[in-house]
């Protein structure tokens, strides 16, 4: 037998910088993409996390980059994804990925100091990050990062 | 809304999802058959487009799109697929996808699209229209499933 | 107008900690049940795998299908291929999305729990490769019918 909580879908956040590529790409090397803040107020809330990313390395010579997607939440890594592009061309290339983060995240049991919860609720902010493994990686976008709370 | 019985009860708030809609013309891999082939430029083709009702200016759309695609290649060598989101004609969101190959041979990968719509009204309330369109530079590229687009109404 | 919010279910499992070897068979990455009260509720389905390649001396191809299964049945499956040079290291991310709308197309009492399996099939792995799964996260979202 199992109980049937009451699900819902109670607050959603997002951050969206690009949802079209820009002409100046910034650099994937130790860069903040996206942020965005939700309120928790209940110790069984989940956040749905979704960040999408469009990225690209321009290479020079066949070879193969890596480039890493972090979700920090309040600075502390939560979730990563590291992925590579490979140029298998003996010529200069740009060469184009989408890594794209999934997880669910249950903060307040985290985020809590001795007391403070409440129907006020606290903001819990979640970050975006990247980096990678030569400076030659950029991203002009799309970066999005999306927040859904469940209760 | 708030109850006070002495139990864990508390606030409770309200669902803000309140309608969702999806397009998804294939599930499985290599569940079209033939596999639809790829348009080069200045030509498109068109995904998937899936229609949600909006009746509020505040209301946003989170889209999502999930696409196998397939490159047959005859060397060494990378193809770039630019995948497309439109409002009824209006470009909204665009993200490029390239497939690698080290020889002959074919290559599959997927690729993610996803966006948060926060103007999908322009007047009064109606049905929204979100096409998913693809475009590669090289003709070689085709998908034969899945294709998944799906359309979230948050208020 | 006031709108009701129609997700009412919600299950997930993630795992970044239990990397797994593909050699050639199915492996299942991750299961879960989640409680259906509608015969015309939809399941949305989300699933990210990150996967890496480790090359021996030769070039190749590696082929893998990622795949989602109600009770066994298959309901979505998506593929994706790493290319690699000898000896290079490729880590990649696939990712999954499905709305299943005939979640108990296996018939029985409502409210019924419905099994969802997110798994990777080799299609084809090149002797001498390496090929794990380094992370998986999977969710399912119970969302009642809504008119068109």
């Amino acid at each position: 037998m199992f109980t049937h909580d009451y699900v819902r879908l109670t607050e959603f956040q997002f951050s969206e910088p690009v949802s079209i590529p820009v002409t100046a790409p910034l650099s994937l090397l130790n860069a903040t993409l996206a942020q965005a803040t939700i309120k928790i107020n209940n110790i069984k809330d989940r956040v749905l996390i979704s960040a999408t990313v469009g990225w690209f390395n321009n290479f020079y010579s066949p070879g193969v980059v890596g480039a890493t997607f972090t979700i920090r939440r309040n600075g502390i890594p939560i979730a990563s994804v590291v992925q590579t592009v490979s140029n298998p061309c003996n010529k200069a290339n740009s060469v184009y990925n989408v890594a794209r983060i999934l997880f669910v995240d249950k903060p307040l049991a985290e985020v809590l100091s001795a007391g403070s919860s409440g129907s006020a609720g606290i903001q819990v902010t979640y970050t975006l990050t990247s980096d990678a493994t030569e400076h030659t990686a950029f991203t002009a976008g799309p970066i999005t990062l999306t927040l859904a709370e469940i209760e | 809304m708030t109850e006070n019985n002495g139990s864990q009860q508390g606030f409770i708030e309200k669902g803000i999802l309140t309608d969702f809609q999806v397009s998804e013309p294939a599930s499985t891999f290599g569940s079209i058959v033939p596999p639809v082939s790829i348009a080069s430029n200045p030509n498109f083709s068109n995904l998937a487009t899936v229609s949600i009702e909006i009746d509020d200016l505040t209301d946003k759309v989170w889209l999502n799109a999930s696409v196998g695609l397939v490159a047959q290649f005859s060397n060494a060598h990378t193809v770039d697929v630019t995948l497309q989101i439109l409002r009824g004609t209006t470009l909204i969101y665009q993200t490029v996808k390239s497939l690698s190959s080290t020889s002959s041979g074919t290559v599959r990968d997927t690729v993610y699209l996803e966006h948060v719509d926060t103007t999908p009204l322009t007047g009064s309330p109606s049905a929204v229209n979100y096409t998913l369109r693809a475009q590669a530079n090289d003709s070689i590229v085709t998908t034969s499933g899945p294709i998944t687009f799906t359309a979230a109404e948050i208020e | 107008m006031v709108e009701k919010g129609i997700l009412t279910g919600f299950s997930f499992r993630e795992s970044f900690i239990t990397p797994l070897f593909i050699i050639n068979t199915p492996v299942l990455l991750a299961e879960m049940n989640l409680r259906i009260d509608d015969a015309e509720d939809r399941v949305w389905l989300n699933g990210m795998v990150n996967w890496a390649v480790v090359a021996p001396e030769a070039a190749g191809t590696v082929d893998l299908l990622f795949e989602i299964l109600r009770e066994n049945t298959l309901i979505y499956s998506i593929a994706q291929s790493a290319s690699y040079y000898p000896g290079g290291v490729l880590l990649l991310n696939a990712q999954l999305q499905h709305v299943d709308d005939n979640p108990l197309a296996g018939g029985g009492v409502i409210p019924a729990p419905v099994r969802y399996q997110l798994r990777v099939t080799p299609l084809s792995v090149p002797s001498g490769v390496q090929v794990a799964t380094v992370s998986q996260a999977f969710v399912a979202s119970e969302l009642k019918a809504t008119e068109l």
